[in-house]
């Protein structure tokens, strides 16, 4: 009888390991959901090549572009002014690096650097058929341009940086950040080699394909680094291309405008392919008819007095590219006049636009060329009529004269003015045109409502979370 | 005794009795106390032989357990059952729902009143901070949940659904390590085992149940009529906002900001909340049974049929038609037996789409915002936002149609053989699927300026599920008795293959509204699809014994591997030990047997795992964004673009929770009071969370195990008690359950540094979202200028969004910390009735002023606001001063619009006690059975949520966590009747 149980016992645990040998790994084994791939076998065919670099300007545009960083950017200048809570703190000064936002697009920023590595890592060794070497030369010019508009901003943003350049995710974790100095070459290098593999002639719209794209964004980072005689070089490239057209002042934004350079792609909600929203300027907002512009408040985001005082009586943009919304519950309507540059906006936009009036994003136009050369000019010293001469350009656009300016520290002062002008509530022009020049604390420590300014804060702080997460990393001085 | 008459005998010591004078169609029922109670019709007879049989004591029933059976009295493990027969008549929409208040340790949560929604089921307390907290629920050997939080299932119906209360034989819910053991990786969480009923043998027994309900919402909250709205809106405006000088700033209404006291009619006055969601809401209910057959062959084959309709606007409806049929056999010898269930079921549900969030807004509505212009078209308000309530005409969604079909099959066959003696070989197998289809279709007549969250243009959208499960299980048990000892062995493995696909686009703008249901009409917007697969592979056995059913002990063991861990982790062992020990068969205790008839100690321990994590995390994909996410760049020739999958963790695995258990049986006179005490403690480490990465890497977080320690520590009581004899004429049975629960955080190193930072707290409860929601602490009025003051949490000096981020706002967990229910079961004659209480101390939840907006603004607020605000200095008010949404000095409106609303003056927590059902049957006498030949019959009526006391007036169920503006649990009254035949 105990024979019998022990065979029996010997029987099931015979089962028992057979069952768990049988179990071998193998069957665990799962394919990839029919849906996504490795990320070696998206380089070995043209299509999801393609799909790789349509993600890298989705980030681009919804990400590198948003309308966050550039509201942001509005709002602690001198220029915008918004009573949003979550903007509030930022306005006034009260940045801490616990308040929400306070590492504006650190994170989102290097995502789309993550990916524009891991393009021009895969790239170079992809064998997908039909994947030329002037192709592969092309894509990698737009990655490296997306690469380096990417640390432009950073840059900008939190002075010293770590340098991420390759795809290595723990190794990337860790580094410290690298001297501004560094990232600015490194930003040089990028352009310089996009420029080189690019053509001269412009392909389709809203892709980063010719050179003069690349081009704009060296001459503005020569001009945020004091490299006048290259910042002219690089604009006069351009200017002398004849590609790009000063457009009328109200046809400067439409899609049909020659005007922009880097120029991303217009999305409305009435598109039929949106999810994402390209919107680079904090927008008017047309309120749907009978509704009260109150419900809008969170988006209501005002040019600043100081801004609105500050045009000259006939400037043209202050006619046509600024509205007053009966936004009821403000009690002084002169300080609630909006940026009216971009007329549909994304988000609320909810009829039909007419037709000839579609816009797009414009980035980089030529008008910033022109000023940025006029300023590049004027502190060289050597040619201050041709420094006028740009600059005037962009005023009788504006319906303004000629300007008085003529000596070099009156030019420089001038062409800062215009920009302000011309520029406002675009891509955090005005913000990074303040950091650059040195005349952030001068002109913010004057506002009544930045109570707390310190001259540190022309960079932005770190987060204790991105502390914690690389120990490595250290505290934007100051803070 | 003859049924329905006083007349009745007993027998001499053989079972011999004589009756006289019995009417020649009567019934006589044959009882005794070691013998099951048969009926048996004299049909004409005089003299019958009779066979009965011995009555099982309900400690040597079978109990269920995992992969096998035991009894009541030999179980090491704790394990709570409900009969079907209790449940069988709740007016419930989904089965889970009748268990709350039930079952010792098991919480069941109703996150919103929304009929279809499933239940959340909790048993003893969450073990995981982000991956799960459901148990595994196996119905007749089927897996059918595993919760996966990859894809969207809620397009998919609950399964569970699909389960008819009166198709349940028993549902047990097992929980401790020994009970769960044997489940591994997915034990952690409790296992539930429903078990649909058998077929009767013998004569073919055919039951018909037709029920009707009438449901209605309760607590809902009742908001200001037009004198009161428009008064509090008058005051609003004549007190302005505050500023440093003075409290009182007049500000003059205009049609802007104030249409409802300018352009609306003055007397006009619509109930949005009556509206709303009081509208009729009927359920109908029909159940047929058949079933007989012999040991050699028997079936069941049961429809049933059910609809419900919603009281929101439109009248909503779920319907439902399930089909079960079970077949067994039985060879000759007994030594093979065959068993196939299927259970197939169709759900649809139709209903107004954006329906709750549009009757949401527009119950805060002005009383006096006009439904209708004059020339008799919709009147549009601006609609409703993040930042305020400014009017929404819920009428306009009236064609805005959602539909979801949902097909559901569950197959299950189970081969056994009896190989020698003792040594039972058995295949198991079951398939299910279950396939979903949704349409949403927002007409032109639908879009409106009010819909500030959908594209407001026409659209069709479209989604598929596919869930399908292919589970085979071969198992060899062996059983064997050595001089005192029975010993049971058992030994399988588990193939498991899970796929789910999703399929949706969206189309929009088709051109014409009678399009919306194609896809080739109008503009592509969104075309997404999602697939997933989990295989899981395991090996387990189970060695018990007990020693003159005296001793027990049981070992149990898993080894689980799974598709979803990391190849460096992908196997994994569990394993636990229980014990018990039978005191009161002990011969010191013999003689006590008169008083104490049954005790029991038990303990057991051991480790089980929780594998809730989505599926391919350790794989780097790079894939199409999932729903919703990025669109493609415009004017990309490529179709979508292709992003990367979240950063791949080759370590990642289950989470590995120990759990011990204590507890003790008793039973006394005769078992008619019993009485169950449970302790327990689990831990749980190698928590699955999102772990932080420097963003700098181009990731921000990925998912990974972390060595935190989450413990659950409890007491549960269950008493049932038999308060009259067994042989009276009134029968009254109690039962009564009581649990704790104590659930914290026990370490988390460097949750600062996390991404828990702001949610969680060592020490504290887990699930404490509601305060994160309501993170400023409110601490009263300011009487001068009536602004509501909150504390400065982080004590830089000033109130700021600052102290939004400062974890310490922190008062207790949103779960019950002690709950339980109460059941009375009295019967006399044919009249059974049974009163259910439910209770518990109470969960935070939001309850406020019916708004999240500031009072005073265009939104109507709590009826009980009027009169209790601020109006003047001196004020002492329980409400603030009112705010006109006209923007002032920052410090001077943010305590109004930033910081009350989202205070602790908006929590509540209070115990409850619910009657929870309350249902009155009557069975048929005999003599009413013959003529209408039914076996048997009865009526009855069951209202279930039918009062709720709390200590406070509120204006919201305190069950319900969030949601201020919905209401309460449907109260709802059902009328029906039973036949069998």
């Amino acid at each position: 009888m105990k024979k019998a149980f022990n065979k029996i016992m010997l029987a099931m645990v015979a089962f028992v390991l057979s069952s768990a040998i049988s179990s071998c790994k193998r069957y665990l084994d799962v394919p990839y959901p029919t849906n996504s791939i490795s990320t070696a076998s998206a380089f070995t065919t043209m299509g999801s090549i393609d799909g790789m670099m349509n993600e890298l300007y989705v980030y681009f545009g919804s990400v590198g572009n948003s309308v966050g960083l550039h509201r942001t950017l509005s709002a602690i200048a001198d220029d915008g002014y918004s009573p949003t809570t979550s903007l509030v703190d930022m306005q006034s000064n009260n940045t801490t690096p616990a308040i929400p936002n306070a590492a504006v697009d650190w994170a989102a920023t290097y995502s789309n650097i993550y990916w524009a590595n891991t393009m021009l890592e895969g790239i170079p060794g992809s064998t997908a058929p039909g994947f030329t070497n002037d192709k592969k030369k092309a894509y990698m010019a737009a990655a490296k341009t997306i690469r380096a508009y990417c640390y432009f901003q950073l840059v900008r943003l939190y002075g010293d940086v770590p340098l991420i350049t390759t795809g290595d995710v723990p190794a990337n974790a860790v580094k410290p950040r690298a001297a501004a100095a560094t990232i600015y070459a490194a930003i040089e290098k990028d352009l310089q080699e996009a420029i080189a593999d690019l053509p001269a002639t412009l392909g389709a719209k809203y892709f980063i394909n010719n050179k003069y794209i690349p081009q704009a964004v060296l001459a503005e980072v020569y001009l945020t680094q004091g490299k006048w005689a290259q910042a002219e070089a690089a604009a006069t490239d351009i200017i002398n291309s004849n590609k790009y057209q000063l457009m009328g002042i109200n046809d400067v934004f439409l899609q049909s405008s020659t005007e922009g350079i880097l120029v991303l792609a217009p999305v409305y909600s009435t598109n039929a392919a949106i999810s994402f929203k390209v919107s680079s300027i904090p927008f008017a907002i047309l309120f749907p008819d009978g509704a009260a512009a109150s419900i809008y408040e969170g988006l209501a985001f005002a040019l600043s007095p100081s801004l609105l005082n500050s045009f000259e009586t006939g400037d043209l943009r202050k006619t046509n590219w600024i509205v007053l919304k009966n936004a009821g519950n403000y009690s002084n309507p002169n300080n609630r006049m909006f940026a009216y540059k971009y007329k549909y906006s994304s988000n609320f936009y909810t009829g039909t636009i007419p037709a000839g009036k579609e816009e797009d994003n414009k980035i980089i136009r030529l008008a910033e060329i022109y000023l940025l050369r006029a300023e590049a000019k004027a502190q060289q010293g050597t040619d201050l009529t041709g420094a006028a001469a740009d600059l005037n350009k962009v005023r009788i656009r504006a319906g303004l004269g000629n300007t008085v300016a003529a000596t070099k520290a009156a030019l420089v002062d001038a062409v800062l003015e215009e920009r302000r002008h011309e520029l406002f509530f675009e891509c955090g022009y005005r913000w990074f045109d303040l950091v650059r020049t040195g005349k952030a604390n001068t002109v913010l420590s004057a506002l009544s409502y930045k109570i707390n300014w310190k001259p540190y804060m022309t960079l932005f702080p770190l987060t204790p979370a991105l502390l914690s997460t690389n120990p490595a990393l250290t505290q934007t001085p100051g803070y | 005794m003859v049924k329905g008459t006083s007349k009745g005998t007993t027998t001499d010591d053989n079972g011999n009795f004589t009756l006289t004078d019995v009417d020649k169609e009567a019934i006589l029922v044959i009882s005794g106390t070691n013998i099951e109670t048969v009926e048996i019709k004299v049909g004409g007879r005089t003299s019958l032989n009779i066979a009965t049989k011995i009555k099982v004591s309900d400690l040597d029933a079978a109990q269920l357990i995992g992969y096998g059976t035991t009894t009541k009295r030999l179980k090491t493990g704790t394990i709570a059952t409900i009969k079907g027969d209790e449940i069988k008549d709740r007016p419930v929409t989904s089965v889970i729902s009748a268990l709350q208040g039930k079952m010792a340790g098991v919480i069941i949560t109703n996150s919103n009143t929304s009929q279809g929604s499933a239940p959340d089921i909790l048993i003893r307390g969450q073990n995981s901070i982000t991956s799960g907290t459901n148990p595994l629920i196996i119905v007749d050997g089927v897996v059918v949940n595993e919760q996966t939080n990859s894809l969207r299932n809620n397009g998919g119906g609950n399964t569970l659904n699909f389960i008819n209360p009166a198709d349940i034989e028993t549902i047990d819910v097992l929980k401790d390590a020994d009970a769960t053991g044997i489940y591994g990786s997915r034990g952690t969480n409790g296992v539930i085992l429903i078990t649909t009923k058998k077929a009767t043998l013998g004569k073919n027994k055919f039951t018909a149940n037709v029920a009707t309900g009438w449901k209605s919402p309760t607590m809902t909250t009742k908001r200001m009529n037009t004198p009161q709205y428009l008064q509090m809106r008058k005051d609003a405006f004549a007190i302005g906002n505050a500023t440093a000088t003075s409290a009182i700033n007049p500000i003059t209404p205009t049609t802007i900001n104030a249409p409802d006291l300018l352009v609306y009619d003055q007397n006009a006055y619509i109930d949005f909340t009556k509206l709303g969601v009081q509208n009729p809401a009927p359920d109908y209910r029909v159940e047929l049974n058949f079933s007989g057959g012999t040991k050699a062959a028997n079936f069941v084959a049961a429809a049933n049929y059910y609809k419900s309709y919603d009281s929101y606007l439109f009248s909503p409806f779920l319907e439902r038609m399930t089909g079960r049929l079970q077949f067994n056999h039985a060879s000759f010898n007994n030594k093979f037996n065959l068993h196939i269930g299927t259970i197939i079921g169709r759900e649809n549900q139709n209903s107004v789409f954006n329906n709750t969030s549009a009757i949401s807004a527009a119950m805060v509505n002005a009383p006096n915002f006009p439904l209708y212009k004059n020339d008799g078209s919709l009147f549009l308000g601006p609609g409703y936002s993040n930042s305020g309530y400014w009017g929404y005409n819920p009428y306009v969604n009236e064609t805005a149609i959602a539909t979801s079909k949902t097909n559901n099959m569950l197959v299950n066959t189970d081969l056994s053989y009896a190989i020698i003696k003792g040594l039972v070989a058995k295949l198991g197998a079951s398939y299910m699927t279950q396939a979903t289809i949704n349409h949403q279709l927002y007409p032109s007549t639908a879009v409106n300026i009010q819909d500030l969250v959908q594209a407001p243009v026409p659209y069709g959208s479209h989604n598929n599920y596919l869930f399908s499960s292919v589970n085979i299980e071969p198992q060899l048990s062996y059983t064997r008795t050595i001089s005192k000892a029975n010993i049971a062995a058992l030994a399988g493995t588990t193939f498991l293959d899970k796929k789910r696909e999703f399929m949706g686009a969206k189309v929009s703008n088709p051109g014409n509204d009678g399009l919306l249901g194609s896809l080739a009409a109008g503009q592509p917007t969104t075309g997404t699809s999602e697939n997933t697969q989990e295989k899981f592979q395991s090996v387990f056995a189970r060695l018990s014994g007990d020693w003159d059913k005296k001793y027990v002990l049981n070992l149990s063991f898993r080894r689980d591997g799974s598709s979803r861990f990391g190849p460096n982790n992908r196997f994994a062992n569990f394993g636990s030990i229980g014990g018990a020990w039978i005191f009161t068969s002990e011969p010191f205790l013999k003689n006590m047997v008169s008083v104490l008839s049954f005790g029991k100690l038990r303990g057991s321990y051991g480790t089980t795992g929780n594998n809730n994590i989505a599926d391919y995390q350790y794989l780097g994909m790079v894939t199409t964004p999932a729903l919703a996410a990025s669109g493609a760049y415009p004017g990309y020739a490529y179709g979508g673009p292709l992003a990367p999958s979240s950063y791949p963790n080759a370590d990642v695995k289950w989470e590995t929770t120990t759990k011990r258990d204590i507890g003790m049986e008793l039973g006394f006179l005769k078992n008619r009071i019993q009485l169950t005490a449970t302790w327990y403690r689990s831990t749980t480490t190698d928590l699955l969370v999102s772990l932080p990465l420097a963003p700098q890497s181009g990731f921000s977080s990925y998912i990974g195990n972390f060595p935190g320690v989450v413990q659950n520590t409890g007491w549960e009581f269950e008493l049932a008690t038999q308060n009259l004899g067994a042989n009276k004429a009134v029968k009254w049975t109690t039962k009564f359950m009581l649990s704790n629960n104590k659930n914290i955080l026990k370490s988390y190193p460097n949750l600062a540094g996390s991404v828990y930072a702001k949610t969680l707290q060592e020490g504290r409860a887990l699930n404490s979202n509601i305060l994160f929601e309501m993170p400023y602490r409110f601490a009263g009025i300011n009487p001068d200028n009536g602004l509501p003051i909150t504390e400065d949490v982080n004590k830089d000096g000033v109130v700021n969004t600052n102290d939004y981020l400062v974890s310490s706002a922190w008062f207790g967990t949103a779960r019950p910390t002690l709950y339980g229910g109460l059941t009375n079961t009295v019967s006399y004659k044919g009249f059974t009735l049974d009163v259910f209480f439910q209770f518990s101390n109470g969960i935070f939840s939001k309850w406020n002023f019916g708004v999240t907006t500031p009072i005073g603004t265009q939104a109507n607020p709590a009826a009980d606001v009027t009169g209790n605000y601020w109006t003047k200095a001196g004020d002492v008010s329980k409400y603030p001063r009112l705010y006109t949404n006209t923007a002032g000095v920052a410090a001077y409106t943010n305590p109004i619009t930033q910081f009350y609303p989202y205070s602790t003056a908006g929590l509540y927590k209070g115990y409850y006690v619910r009657l929870k059902n309350l249902q009155l049957s009557y069975s048929l006498p005999a003599s009413l059975l013959t003529r209408i030949k039914a076996g048997n019959a009865s009526l009855f009526v069951s209202g279930e949520n039918l009062a709720v006391y709390t200590p406070e007036k509120l204006y919201k169920d305190p069950e319900i966590t969030s949601n201020p503006s919905a209401y309460g649990l449907m109260r709802n009254i059902t009328t029906g009747i039973r036949i069998d035949f």
